[in-house]
């Protein structure tokens, strides 16, 4: 094994990896203040891509800035939309709203296919340009989306304990009663949030489909799915660990690729993720920096 | 308090469903992979090489580059009684119309010479054939979904153009034509599903052009419903001995053996990595290469590496390409993956020397080089069917024709063969008077000097009859300032 090919590989899966953790700060910024697994985003984040390919992507004739700006405010109304309509479930089971939203994701999808049809389409990148890492190069889109996930992560941390909104969203997670007690509107919060994290997906869409150049209705669902590793390992609460824990998880999931006889077992790369997942699981210990799930 | 216990469940349940998604194969079982090919059973092409021999490389003579040979008239047998028709069809006259004429048998004639021995299973009673008047019922099942609709897609609306204008012209001797399709996503549980809806419910007389590569079990269920099947794809080479099942493709041995033979003679390429899509026309392209071609002329996969639909990562195998010293790669998967991929490579700027990148009649489509650019410049693929991004009057006609009902369709090997499979149905139904499947198929044991009006080589006229496979010749293509141009001539596979 080429170790140096590895750890220049890794180096690169971690970027990338980060910039993939965007959807997993969107999801634990939901959670952790609303209680809902939000698998809608996924959706959020096909929609916002979509967006900028009619706009920009087949040559619609927009500039990419108005394009991607535009884009942004649909995934932002969409967040709302989707919040409205999780209103009257917000005393319903985790599994519950979990479902629900899984229902929102579906009627995103069906609309996608409605609006643009079931094929793929070719989005290009937003920007070109690579930076080499010894034989690797790393696109100036990941490392930016990088850039982007990071900053979400420390400015929304940052957000939440210094800014009456948002210690106002940690307050409902914890306890919407007292938190309604002490003049906190919870309706109004949870939208902000919901916008917020809608935002941040919208953002993932564009970036992530961009850099991959193939744009369907469910790509950016499966990278939901797969930044849930990350979600788990920062225990749904940690926006950093999360962060951080997508990197890892990206940088693994390299590392596992350039190895010739992992690679090769059909699969094996893609479910990197989950084995990581399933390996905390079964063997971190009760109290451990990877929060309390 | 929010319960982070049943969501990291749902979690976890989550990642579980995507990782098994990751790993599912496409279809029950691979297809056989004949290492000897159908060129060493007998089939020889018409006119072609003796076994043995090298593929002949010729330049592109005259008559391939879109003029229809001296002789051959462009009249047409027109498909209704009346309005303009849409292709340039059989000629009216000159050798080859003696030829189609000789393979069209009379009314109550002995079967012609070139009639196929009839397979194991006896066709079984057809349908009821529709009444005078009554549209044609053709089924059709493609993956208007999902990962291979980029190729499924334009292949549909290339049929669909075809019949459509029949129709405008006033359908086949008055019979319309109502082609019912159904979106199967690439999945074969979903074409099984598909199929017998059109066969028990929609009530198809003939299963028509379809794009089926991941389901080879279509063709024994139609076999046994007894609905022929005029239009197979050929990807699946248990098609070829069904004698209900016709098709102007050609599989994937006889791309692979023209094709990779070209690329390494040309580029003297040695070690070659394969990437490929793990489905089981993907694997048939790899073991064709690995087990069959490369022992034979010099060459050697030395890594191989499957990849799903939903694989986003190209850059770790490219750099692991790389430190094997891999000489050149070959692309064998659906043109999303092909694009990934491609663009992954061109960001690392990895081409690798001297053979650089291979693809084959997968990839074949508008989309990957449009989306690639002069990176790809050089990239090969094959096609047994005269390309349509080069200009000749039958795909000028075919462009002409799919503009005038769809905008913006991909051309490439798989939309061709849905227009030239719809035309070739339209072709037999005319022949055969009715749609009564027993008379289709008795029609189509008779074609055994097909002329394809210009979509295939003109030097050798096409068998289509059932039963076995038959022998095509094959163009290679190549990628160039976003594009395909026409790399050969008609190059006949060799035998291995």
């Amino acid at each position: 094994m080429n170790l140096t090919l590895t750890a220049e590989a890794a180096a690169r899966g971690a970027v990338v990896g980060t910039g993939a953790g965007l959807l997993a700060v969107a999801v634990v910024l939901t959670f952790r203040s609303t209680g809902v697994l939000n698998f809608a985003l996924g959706g959020v984040a096909s929609v916002s891509a979509f967006v900028v390919w009619q706009l920009w992507g087949r040559g619609g004739g927009l500039p990419i800035v108005p394009s991607v700006v535009i884009a942004l405010v649909v995934s932002v109304v969409l967040g709302l939309a989707c919040e409205r309509v999780m209103r009257p479930l917000a005393s319903a089971p985790v599994a519950v709203r979990a479902i629900a939203t899984l229902g929102l994701l579906l009627l995103l999808d069906g609309g996608i296919v409605a609006l643009w049809g079931p094929a793929d389409r070719f989005l290009p990148a937003l920007s070109g340009g690579a930076v080499p890492f010894g034989v690797v190069r790393v696109g100036s889109q990941e490392i930016g989306l990088a850039v982007v996930a990071i900053l979400s992560a420390v400015g929304l941390g940052l957000w939440t304990r210094t800014r009456p909104l948002g210690m106002a969203s940690l307050a409902i997670g914890e306890d919407p009663a007292a938190a309604r007690l002490l003049g906190v509107r919870p309706q109004r919060v949870t939208a902000v949030i919901w916008g917020l994290s809608a935002l941040l997906a919208g953002m993932a869409g564009v970036g992530l489909s961009g850099g991959q150049g193939v744009l369907n209705s469910t790509g950016m669902t499966l990278a939901l799915v797969a930044a849930l590793a990350a979600v788990l390992l920062g225990g749904f609460e940690h926006l950093g660990i999360t962060v951080a824990a997508a990197a890892g998880v990206g940088a693994l999931t390299a590392a596992v690729a350039v190895i010739p006889s992992a690679a090769r077992v059909s699969g094996l790369v893609e479910s990197t993720g989950f084995l990581v997942v399933l390996a905390v699981v079964l063997l971190r210990p009760r109290r451990s920096l990877l929060g309390r799930a | 308090m929010v319960s982070r216990r049943a969501a990291a469940v749902l979690v976890v349940l989550a990642l579980f469903t995507g990782a098994c998604s990751s790993g599912s194969k496409q279809a029950s079982k691979a297809p056989t992979v004949e290492a000897n090919g159908p060129a060493t059973t007998g089939a020889a092409a018409p006119g072609g090489s003796p076994s043995g021999e090298a593929s002949t490389t010729s330049p592109i003579p005259a008559a391939v580059a879109g003029n229809a040979p001296a002789g051959e008239a462009t009249a047409t047998s027109a498909p209704g009684s009346s309005g303009v028709t849409p292709t340039t069809r059989r000629s009216a006259s000159g050798p080859a119309a003696q030829a189609s004429a000789a393979n069209s048998p009379a009314p109550n004639s002995a079967p012609g010479p070139g009639r196929a021995a009839p397979g194991p299973n006896p066709v079984p009673p057809s349908g009821t054939p529709p009444a005078p008047g009554q549209p044609y019922k053709i089924g059709g099942i493609f993956p208007l979904s999902g990962g291979i609709s980029a190729l499924g897609r334009p292949a549909e609306q290339a049929a669909r153009a075809y019949f459509q204008s029949v129709n405008d012209a006033g359908g086949i001797d008055g019979h319309r034509i109502d082609f019912v399709t159904e979106d199967d996503g690439g999945d074969p549980n979903r074409t099984r599903a598909a199929a017998e809806k059109l066969v028990e419910r929609d009530g198809i007389s003939i299963m028509g052009p379809s794009f089926t590569p991941f389901s080879p079990d279509l063709v024994p269920f139609l076999e046994k419903k007894g609905v022929p099947f005029i239009g197979f794809d050929g990807v699946n080479v248990e098609g070829f001995s069904s004698p209900t099942t016709v098709t102007i493709g050609a599989s994937i041995a006889p791309h692979a053996r023209v094709l990779v033979p070209y690329w390494v003679e040309k580029t003297h390429v040695k070690r070659i990595a394969v990437v490929y899509l793990d489905v089981p026309p993907a694997v048939t392209y790899l073991k064709e290469t690995r087990d069959v071609i490369c022992p034979k002329i010099g060459c050697q996969v030395v890594d191989a590496q499957p990849v799903q639909f939903n694989t986003t990562d190209y850059t770790s195998m490219l750099l692991r390409f790389r430190s094997e010293s891999v000489e050149g790669v070959f692309i064998v998967t659906d043109p999303g993956s092909a694009v990934k991929m491609l663009l992954q490579a061109k960001q690392q700027n990895y081409k690798p020397s001297p053979g650089g990148y291979l693809g084959q009649h997968g990839i074949y489509l508008d989309l990957v080089p449009s989306s690639c650019g002069s990176f790809c410049d050089g990239i090969l693929a094959p096609t047994s069917l005269f390309p349509p991004q080069v200009s000749s009057p039958a795909t000028d006609e075919m462009r002409r024709v799919v503009g005038k009902y769809f905008s913006n369709v991909d051309f490439g090997y798989f939309t061709e063969l849905g227009y030239v499979s719809a035309r070739m149905l339209v072709d037999i139904l005319h022949q055969a008077g009715t749609a009564d499947r027993d008379r289709v198929l008795d029609v189509a044991r008779h074609m055994t000097a097909y002329d394809t009006g210009g979509f295939t080589n003109p030097a050798h006229p096409v068998d289509i009859s059932p039963g076995r496979e038959h022998s095509r010749d094959i163009i290679i293509m190549r990628m160039e300032k976003g594009t395909w141009k026409q790399e050969t001539g008609w190059l006949t596979p060799r035998q291995f």
